[in-house]
């Protein structure tokens, strides 16, 4: 069972009327920008936080580096809910991109072809599975072993 | 599945399966066209990834929080590359029922008896890739491993 595909809210998308279609991707692009924005300034800000460490910890003022380092990790850690939140919006603003061409059917229709087809992030059952999911698989923190 | 639309198929006549074709045809060709920029976009991505790899590696020998800071870039990029490669499963699904319709109704149309294996062995040619590895098989493992290393010795251990 391909979860994604099983909400209704994209199931009843195909059945809306073009100018409910056009609304609804309206809603998701302003919501994708929004989330976008927010996401680039806090990696901005992050690097801005690493440059400077690095630029106080070769000048060996260690202390002033190291508090550079816990406001990048702090940057780090709070961008992780907005990651969350631009994935699910991205996925579902592509979905519904890729649900409007012309002569799309639903990929449940092959699954008793081919039960075994990855369907990656949309098979991922709900938001906090996504949420799970991406913070083991892109969150650097978790890989670095630290825990704010 | 492909069964009973082999048998509603070759209960049609033949203008109705031309049409049919013809639709599955024009289908075929815009989800070909679709997954095609998908791919370009997840290659590009991945060449974008690799860099960042290699950047963050060569900052780890001078300085960790450049490092740290390239480590930041991937994770977003990495976010973009698991979005880009679930959507181009879908593409790629579509793509893949359109074009066993047209081999069906040509089938049909040539006379040629409903073979399951043939089904079979063009599901498992076209999805190859998505059955026997993981989309979310990309980790950060290997370098970041060192990174923390490096971390740890940098913050002497007091924040974590």
């Amino acid at each position: 069972m391909i979860s994604w595909f099983n909400r209704s809210r994209i199931r009843s998308y195909v059945k809306l009327s073009t100018r409910k279609q056009n609304k609804m991707k309206q809603e998701i692009d302003v919501r994708f920008a929004e989330q976008r924005s927010i996401m680039d300034s806090r990696l901005a800000n992050a690097k801005d936080y690493a440059r400077k460490a690095d630029r106080l910890q070769s000048r060996g003022k260690e202390e002033k580096a190291k508090e550079a380092l816990n406001s990048f990790k702090l940057e780090l850690a709070s961008s992780q809910p907005v990651l969350n939140a631009y994935v699910s919006t991205a996925l579902e603003k592509q979905l519904l991109e890729v649900m409007s061409m012309e002569g799309f059917e639903f990929p449940d229709l092959l699954s008793d072809l081919r039960e075994d087809i990855d369907y990656g992030l949309f098979s991922v059952n709900a938001t906090n599975e996504l949420d799970a999911l991406l913070s083991a698989e892109v969150n650097p923190f978790e890989e670095l072993g630290i825990d704010i | 599945m492909a069964r009973p639309i082999y048998d509603k198929l070759a209960k049609m006549r033949k203008s109705k399966l031309d049409s049919l074709e013809y639709g599955h045809q024009q289908h075929l060709t815009r989800f070909s066209n679709a997954k095609e920029g998908k791919v370009s976009e997840v290659q590009s991505l991945d060449k974008k990834l690799t860099k960042l790899r290699k950047k963050a590696s060569n900052e780890l020998d001078s300085s960790v929080p450049r490092a740290l800071g390239t480590a930041m870039e991937m994770r977003h990029v990495q976010a973009d590359l698991l979005i880009a490669k679930s959507v181009l499963s879908v593409m790629r699904s579509n793509q893949f029922y359109h074009r066993l319709m047209m081999m069906l109704i040509q089938d049909v149309k040539a006379g040629v008896e409903y073979d399951p294996s043939r089904v079979d062995n063009l599901a498992a040619s076209e999805f190859s890739e998505l059955v026997e590895e993981s989309i979310i098989s990309t980790n950060l493992d290997g370098i970041l491993g060192d990174l923390r290393s490096e971390l740890d010795g940098h913050l002497g251990g007091e924040d974590r």
